[in-house]
């Protein structure tokens, strides 16, 4: 028979086993979920403005088609921006350039908790950049020809069926296109609706 | 002698641990609710505040803007008009609760050794809190329907306060009763913690039965001046409260002990979310002596605390943490015994270790050393905890814990050594 103190162990271990299991399981489903891409269609889904988002499915990204940099940026952007955020909760919509990207992120940097370095935000907003331009289903089909990973497309990289598209986003006749041309392109043209996970979020958000 | 007897049981109640199990407070997942943010963004891990958290609470309850360099600070005003639209949802929270399968096993010398265990509603908290919509003006109400597993509505916190001046410089008036929270310092400083109790100094009874974590009613104001990109932030606070009554109980209407208790506070978070605190008590409190005999007489001696904690967060992983309070109390183990004491050096040492946003573990060491006039000299409790937190959800709003807590020592008037070892796995839900 074993002694009082041994009954208690044993007893609180037997418990604490479908309690560790529930919990490693919980933890797993996390894991699955991250390696979940939320079908498009659900994405263009409107968000209920209290549902809690970010217990969705943390969406992930392909990183395939990312440049090396802003891969790097993607993964910054999960260790410190997903300490409050996740992807369900992208940015807001207000912001479109570059430049407002990237004082979105330095503000975030200036928050008590942020954890961020200079060079951190620099990485994170060259993915917020990325992320904003290539949320556009016609960018996302053009840039996946960007071989080379230099974020803009040249004539050569093109599909010669493609091309026709590339002259008319091409305003400058650069011989370049970036993914703010396609963009505006396809917002002129009405070829593609933007995709905007940021619509999801309330009006007030993160103003 | 009977006063003797009742101040060692009182210790050696303190030995089973019936005064430690308790986290004092939870998330408020209505502010989660009003920006849409994980739990994260200002906490570790609920219920312990992060430096984001701690700002929240100085600016009024709204949320800290960006302070860059060369830039205005937004004044407490325009922070007020970028709030969202006020709603119930984000500002009520009525299922705060946590259900807990507890063990435990307390000895004490002369006495078998007993064991108890219990599956049990632990926390069932509502909480009311937010701003007044277009104003500077906010408030807190807390009611706490279940704790420690018994039915008991309290209400914790019932505050109402103004704050001023701008996210940079900001100060804050409030009134009501109010949650002591240890000076909602640093994270060292705080009643908050990963284990399974706070820190034991917060908690532990005096020999005139004063415990430091209480919710008195009585006033409060602060200051609070951040730098450039939070890179350091100064505070100060100070209260005037009732404090509390004989039988440790806080003084909530009109009472006989007419002076008022007041409390010191000065805070330096430095980045990333490493801090300094102390804090300064000084009040009275009556003890009744030869209670129930006709001469019943009240002792009303005066309290004084004085504390120092720091923390530094290495890497954004590992949270070092430390804790020393000094405890110099008047004492009467007999009535009309002058020039007598209850002293006591308290320590603690904590570490905190994120393994990730959502997973921390956490072991602590207490140490009391206690002595009162007349007694047997120096007596030391000590106390070890360990805890591993997880979110089981991405927004944090439901936490797993397993924890385990040893207790041993002697108290400090009859030399009666006791310990107590608990294991605890519970579930905490905040909606």
């Amino acid at each position: 028979m074993p002694k009082p103190n041994a009954r208690i162990k044993i007893f609180a271990g037997l418990f604490l086993i479908p309690f560790v299991w529930i919990g490693w399981a919980a933890a797993l489903r996390g894991q699955s979920g991250d390696q979940a891409v939320i079908a498009s269609e659900d994405r263009d889904k409107p968000c209920p403005a209290q549902a809690y988002n970010q217990d969705i499915a943390e969406l992930k990204l392909s990183t395939s088609e990312m440049a090396p940099e802003v891969q790097a940026g993607y993964h910054m952007f999960r260790e410190k921006c997903g300490l409050c955020h996740s992807l369900n909760q992208h940015p807001t919509k207000s912001e479109s350039s570059a430049q407002d990207w990237t004082h979105m992120v330095n503000r975030m940097e200036a928050m008590p908790s942020s954890h961020m370095t200079d060079a951190d935000a620099a990485s994170i907003a060259k993915f917020v950049i990325w992320e904003g331009d290539y949320s556009n289903d016609m960018v996302k089909t053009l840039m996946a020809f960007d071989v080379n990973h230099d974020g803009k497309l040249t004539r050569s990289e093109v599909p010669e069926r493609m091309q026709p598209i590339f002259d008319r986003a091409d305003k400058n006749k650069d011989g370049v296109v970036t993914p703010d041309e396609i963009k505006k392109l396809a917002e002129a043209e009405g070829a593609s609706v933007v995709v905007s996970r940021g619509d999801c979020d309330p009006e007030h958000r993160l103003k | 002698m009977r006063q003797y007897w009742s101040r060692s049981l009182m210790f050696v109640a303190l030995g089973s641990g019936i005064f430690t199990l308790t986290p004092k407070a939870e998330a408020m997942p209505m502010y989660s609710r009003r920006y849409n943010l994980k739990c994260s963004a200002c906490h570790t891990i609920a219920p312990q505040l992060n430096q984001m958290g701690w700002m929240f609470k100085r600016l009024g309850y709204h949320l800290p803007p960006a302070l860059m360099k060369g830039q205005q600070a937004p004044s407490i005003s325009d922070l007020v008009k970028k709030e969202p639209q006020w709603t119930v949802t984000d500002n009520v929270s009525v299922a705060v609760a946590d259900f807990a399968f507890m063990a435990t096993r307390n000895t004490q010398d002369g006495a078998a050794p007993t064991s108890s265990s219990a599956f049990q509603v632990n926390i069932w908290n509502n909480y009311f809190g937010g701003w007044v919509p277009d104003t500077n003006f906010f408030y807190l109400a807390e009611l706490d329907i279940i704790t420690n597993g018994s039915i008991n509505p309290t209400l914790t916190n019932a505050y109402f306060g103004y704050t001023g001046g701008n996210a940079k410089t900001s100060w804050y008036l409030a009134g009501g009763r109010e949650h002591l929270q240890i000076g909602e310092g640093t994270r060292a400083a705080q009643v908050y913690s990963l284990n399974l109790s706070s820190p034991l100094m917060f908690e532990s009874p005096s020999a005139n039965n004063f415990v430091l974590d209480q919710s008195p009613v009585g006033i409060d104001g602060g200051l609070t001046w951040a730098s450039d990109n939070y890179k350091n932030i100064l505070a100060a606070t100070v209260k005037v409260t009732n404090g509390d009554n004989a039988d440790g109980s806080e003084i909530l209407g009109l009472s006989d002990k007419n002076s008022k208790d007041v409390w010191f506070d000065a805070d330096w978070w430095f980045a990333p979310e490493s801090g300094i605190t102390f804090l300064d008590y000084y009040g009275k409190v009556d003890t009744i002596q030869n209670a129930g005999a006709a001469n019943q007489s009240t002792y009303r001696g005066a309290i004084r605390r004085v504390g120092a904690f720091a923390n530094y967060l290495i890497a954004n992983k590992v949270d070092v943490m430390a804790g020393y309070m000094l405890t110099k109390d008047d004492y009467q183990p007999l009535p009309g015994m002058t020039g007598s004491y209850f002293r006591a050096n308290d320590y603690y040492g904590e570490l905190n270790y994120y393994v990730n946003q959502l997973t921390a573990l956490s072991g602590r060491y207490d140490l009391l050393e206690q002595r009162v006039t007349g007694g047997p000299g120096a007596q030391s409790m000590h106390q070890w905890s360990a805890a591993l937190n997880r979110s089981l959800v991405r927004s944090g709003t439901v936490i797993g814990r397993l924890g385990y807590s040893y207790l041993t020592g002697r108290d400090p008037i009859l030399q009666i050594g006791s310990s107590s070892a608990t294991y605890e796995a519970d579930v905490l839900f905040n909606f």
